[in-house]
C-alpha cells in the first residue's frame, strides 16, 4: 500500500509537469510586416507632353532617373532602396526613415529624368508635411513637340581631336506658329568643345536645340524644371518664375560625352513674343532688361548669368546673350507680382477622407505669359492650404478629379479670385463637381502574402488605376498599411490596377468591378515584388 | 484542464488522507538552515520543526537566465533573426513539510505557496537583405508573466534523521500560476505581427504548471 501510493503520488506530480506542454509560443504566428517606414513620401508619373501617354509603358523607352538637390541624400525609393528606379513610367520615392519634414523645415530635391528622344527634365519637388504627393512629369518628344514648342536636329561632322571647330555652326528651329518666335544659337568657327571636365570632345557631334515660348499653356507646363519652386545658387529656395521663354540646348557627341564649355563665348538670340509682360506686369518694349537664368541639373539649382535689355529686330524683340557654357536657359523675372505667403484656401465638399486632387491656377483677363503651375493637394471638407508666391492679380483656381481630367479640361470646379494674397482666409465650395457623387469613398484593406513564406505584408504602396477601356493610369492613391480610401473610383466602373512599390510593378490578373464601398482582399504577390519586399 | 489539475490534487489529498497514520509520539527534529538550488534558482532556507510530524520551512531563492541566438533563412533574400531570451526564477515560499509515516522519515509531502518572481521575455530581432541592401524590419518582445502567488505541492526526499550535522535532500513538485499573461509588442516595420497577441496568449494558455526540482544541503542548528 505504501509503495502503492508513492507510485500514484510520483505519476501526479510527473503528469503535473508534463500536462501543460502543448503548443509552442510561436505556432501559427504569422510574420506580418509592413513597408511603410517614411513619413513622407512622393509618387511619379513620366507622361508625353503632348500626348499624355506615360513614357516607358508600352514601349522601352529607357527612362532613367536621377535624384540631385540639397537634399537627396534623405530619399530613397518607397521600398527602401538608394538607389531608385521608374519602373515603366512610375516611380515612388520616400523620405528616409525616421525623417520628418515640417514647413519651417522642409525636405528639398529634384527628380531629373532622361528618356530616348525626349528633352531631360527635372521636377525641383519640397516636402513641407507627412504624406503623400503625387507630380505628374511631363516630357517634351523632339519629335512630336507640343504646341509652343518648336525643336531642330542637326550634326556637326567630323569634329578634330583637338575639339575646335573649323566652320561657324548656326541651329534654330522654326518659329512657333502663334508667336511667329525662336531661338538661335550661333557657334563661330574656332569654338572649342569641351566637356564638363575641359577635356576636348571631337568626332560627330548630335546637337540638339528646343526652343518654348512663353504664351502657351502646352509649352509652360512643359518647361524642364518647371516654374515653381525654383532653387537659385544665391539660396533662394522655392521662388517662382515668370517667363519671357525657355531654350535647351544639347551638344553630344557619338561616343556619348556631352558638351558642357565651350572655348570662347557663342551667341544665343531668342525672340520675345509680342504682348510679353515682365515681372511688374508693365508690357516690355526695346531697353527693357530681361534676365537670363541657366540650369545646372547636378544642384538642381538655377544661375543668374546676365541682364541684357530687349532690342528690336526687324519688328521683334529679341535678347541677344553670349554664353561659354551649355545648359537650359530661362528668360525670367522672379516672383513676379506675387506676395512670398498668400491666402489661406479652405475647401468646403462631401468629402470625409483626403483626395489627391489637382489644382491649377490660371490669370483672368491677363492671359500672355502670366501662367501659373498646377498643384496636387490633399483635399476633404475644411481642408485647407497656405499658397506660397501667390498671385496677387485676379485668378481663376480650377480643380480636377485626375491629371487627365486636367488636361483635357473636364470636370473641373472654378472659382474666380480678384488676389490669392488677400484677404487671408479664403474658401472654395467643390460639392457641385462634375460627375461626382459624394459621398463614394472606398476603402480598401489588402493582406498581401508570398507564396511559400509564412509571412503576411501589408503593403505600402503606390495605386493606381486604368477605366477599362481607356489608355490613361490615374493614380488612385497611397496606400498604408494595407489601408486606403480613396475617392478616385466611381461605382459601376471597371478598373485594372497596377501597385508600385520600388522598382517593381505588379499588374493586377483580372478587371475589377467596383460594386461596394469597403473591399478586404488577400492577394498573392509576384515573386519580383516577394524578393523585393521578402521579409 | 483545471478540472483535470483540482482532480488529481483531491486524488493526492485523499491518499494522503488514507495512508497517514498517528504515529508514535517522537522527538522534533532540529532546526535546519541551508542552501536549495533548483528550477527555482538559488537561494537560503531555513527549516522550523513544528512537531515530530510538522516542520515549516521559509526559502528564498533567484536566478536570472540568459539565452542569445541567431538563425537565417534564405529564399529569394535573407532573412536573418537575432533572438535574446531573457528570464529569472526564484520567489519566497512558505511550505509545510509533513512526514507521512515514522517509518519513512525520509520522505516528506511539501505543501505552502509560493510568491514567485517567474518572467521571461523573448526578444526577436529582424534583419533582411536583398539586392546587396540590408533592411532593419525592427523587432518583437513576447513577454510571459504570471500570477505571483502560487500554490505549491511536492515530496522530499533526504537523510533528515541522520545524526551528522549535514542534512541533504532532493525536492520535486510543482506550482501552480494559472494561464500566463502574455504581452506581445513589436516595433518597426514588423511591428503589426504583434497583432496577434490573442493567438500568442492562447498559444501558452495550458502553461499553468511550473515544475520545481531542487537540491538542499542544510545544516543543523541543534
Amino acid at each position: 500500500m505504501k509503495n502503492f501510493n508513492k507510485i500514484l503520488i510520483a505519476i501526479f506530480a510527473v503528469s503535473m509537469v508534463f500536462s501543460s506542454c502543448k503548443k509552442k509560443p510561436t505556432d501559427d504566428i504569422d510574420l506580418i510586416v509592413t513597408n511603410d517606414f517614411s513619413k513622407s513620401t512622393a509618387t511619379f508619373q513620366f507622361v508625353d507632353a503632348k500626348t499624355g501617354v506615360q513614357i516607358d509603358l508600352d514601349i522601352n523607352q529607357n527612362l532613367e532617373i536621377s535624384i540631385s538637390g540639397p537634399d537627396k541624400d534623405k530619399i530613397v525609393d518607397n521600398a527602401g532602396s538608394s538607389n531608385p528606379k521608374a519602373v515603366n513610367g512610375f516611380l515612388g520615392l520616400a523620405l528616409k526613415e525616421g525623417l520628418l519634414p515640417s514647413a519651417s523645415n522642409p525636405i528639398n530635391f529634384s527628380v531629373i529624368a532622361k528618356a530616348d528622344g525626349y528633352l531631360t527634365t527635372s521636377v525641383n519637388v519640397f516636402m513641407h508635411e507627412e504624406g503623400n504627393q503625387h507630380i505628374i512629369v511631363t516630357m517634351v518628344d523632339i519629335n512630336n513637340t507640343p504646341s509652343g514648342v518648336s525643336a531642330e536636329v542637326a550634326t556637326i561632322l567630323s569634329v578634330p581631336a583637338s575639339g575646335i571647330i573649323p566652320t561657324t555652326f548656326t541651329l534654330s528651329p522654326a518659329a512657333t506658329p502663334l508667336t511667329g518666335t525662336t531661338a538661335e544659337i550661333t557657334i563661330p568657327a574656332g569654338t572649342k568643345f569641351m566637356d564638363k571636365n575641359g577635356d576636348a570632345v571631337s568626332g560627330n557631334i548630335n546637337a540638339k536645340m528646343v526652343y518654348f515660348n512663353n504664351m502657351e499653356e502646352s509649352s509652360v507646363a512643359a518647361f524642364p524644371g518647371g516654374l515653381s519652386n525654383i532653387n537659385t545658387v544665391n539660396d533662394e529656395d522655392g521662388i517662382d518664375f515668370k517667363t519671357a521663354g525657355f531654350v535647351a540646348m544639347n551638344l553630344t557627341a557619338s561616343n556619348g560625352k556631352e558638351i558642357k564649355q565651350f572655348g570662347q563665348p557663342v551667341q544665343m538670340r531668342v525672340s520675345i513674343p509680342d504682348g510679353t509682360t515682365d515681372g511688374d506686369g508693365n508690357v516690355i518694349q526695346a531697353g527693357t532688361i530681361v534676365p537670363i537664368w541657366s540650369y545646372d541639373p547636378e544642384t538642381a539649382e538655377w544661375r543668374l548669368e546676365a541682364n541684357p535689355v530687349a532690342t528690336l529686330n526687324a519688328g521683334k524683340l529679341e535678347v541677344n546673350y553670349e554664353m561659354t557654357h551649355l545648359s537650359y536657359w530661362n528668360l525670367d523675372w522672379k516672383n513676379a507680382q506675387r506676395c512670398s505667403y498668400g491666402s489661406t484656401i479652405t475647401f468646403t465638399s462631401c468629402m470625409n477622407q483626403f483626395y489627391n486632387g489637382y489644382i491649377k491656377f490660371s490669370p483672368i483677363g491677363g492671359g500672355g505669359n502670366s501662367y501659373y503651375p498646377y498643384y496636387t493637394k490633399n483635399i476633404q471638407n475644411n481642408s485647407s492650404f497656405t499658397l506660397r508666391n501667390a498671385p496677387s492679380s485676379p485668378t481663376r483656381i480650377t480643380v480636377y478629379k485626375n491629371y487627365f481630367e486636367m488636361m483635357q479640361n473636364q470636370n473641373g470646379i472654378s472659382k474666380d479670385f480678384n488676389s490669392l494674397c488677400a484677404p487671408s482666409s479664403q474658401t472654395m465650395n467643390l460639392s457641385s463637381w462634375p460627375g461626382f457623387v459624394c459621398p463614394t469613398t472606398l476603402t480598401i484593406q489588402i493582406d498581401a502574402n508570398c507564396s511559400g513564406a509564412n509571412r503576411t505584408i501589408r503593403p505600402t504602396c503606390a495605386i493606381y488605376a486604368k477605366k477599362n477601356g481607356t489608355n490613361f493610369w490615374f493614380f488612385v492613391g497611397y496606400m498604408i498599411n494595407g489601408n486606403m480610401v480613396t475617392y478616385a473610383l466611381n461605382q459601376g466602373e471597371t478598373y485594372l490596377f497596377k501597385v508600385q512599390i520600388g522598382n517593381q510593378l505588379f499588374t493586377a490578373p483580372n478587371t475589377f468591378t467596383v460594386t461596394q464601398q469597403n473591399y478586404f482582399l488577400n492577394m498573392t504577390l509576384n515573386s519580383n515584388i516577394c524578393a523585393l519586399l521578402q521579409f | 484542464m483545471k478540472l483535470h489539475s483540482l482532480k488529481m490534487l483531491a486524488f493526492v489529498s485523499i491518499q494522503f488522507a488514507l495512508t497517514a497514520k498517528i504515529s508514535q509520539a517522537q522527538e522534533k527534529s532540529s532546526p535546519l538552515v541551508g542552501f536549495q538550488v533548483g528550477t527555482m534558482g538559488l537561494g537560503f532556507q531555513y527549516v522550523h520543526p513544528i512537531n515530530s510530524r510538522w516542520d515549516l520551512r521559509a526559502a528564498a531563492t533567484y536566478f536570472q537566465l540568459k539565452h542569445n541566438r541567431e538563425w537565417t533563412t534564405t529564399t529569394t533574400s535573407t532573412l536573418t533573426t537575432s533572438e535574446t531570451i531573457k528570464g529569472r526564477t526564484g520567489g519566497v515560499s512558505l511550505i509545510a513539510d509533513y512526514n507521512l509515516s515514522s517509518k519513512t522519515p525520509n520522505f516528506k509531502l511539501a505543501f505552502g505557496a509560493l510568491y514567485q518572481l517567474n518572467r521571461l521575455i523573448d526578444t526577436r530581432s529582424y534583419l533582411v537583405e536583398y539586392s546587396g541592401q540590408n533592411v532593419d524590419l525592427g523587432n518583437l518582445t513576447l513577454e510571459y508573466t504570471t500570477f505571483p502567488v502560487s500554490p505549491y505541492a511536492g515530496f522530499v526526499w533526504g537523510n533528515f534523521k541522520t545524526e551528522k550535522k549535514i542534512v541533504y535532500s532532493i525536492e520535486l513538485g510543482t506550482l501552480y500560476h494559472g494561464k500566463p499573461r502574455v504581452d506581445f509588442t513589436g516595433e518597426g516595420r514588423i511591428a503589426p505581427t504583434a497583432e496577434q497577441d490573442e493567438m500568442a496568449a492562447e498559444n501558452v494558455k495550458d502553461y499553468n504548471w511550473y515544475p520545481v526540482l531542487n537540491f538542499q544541503i542544510n545544516y543543523k542548528l541543534k
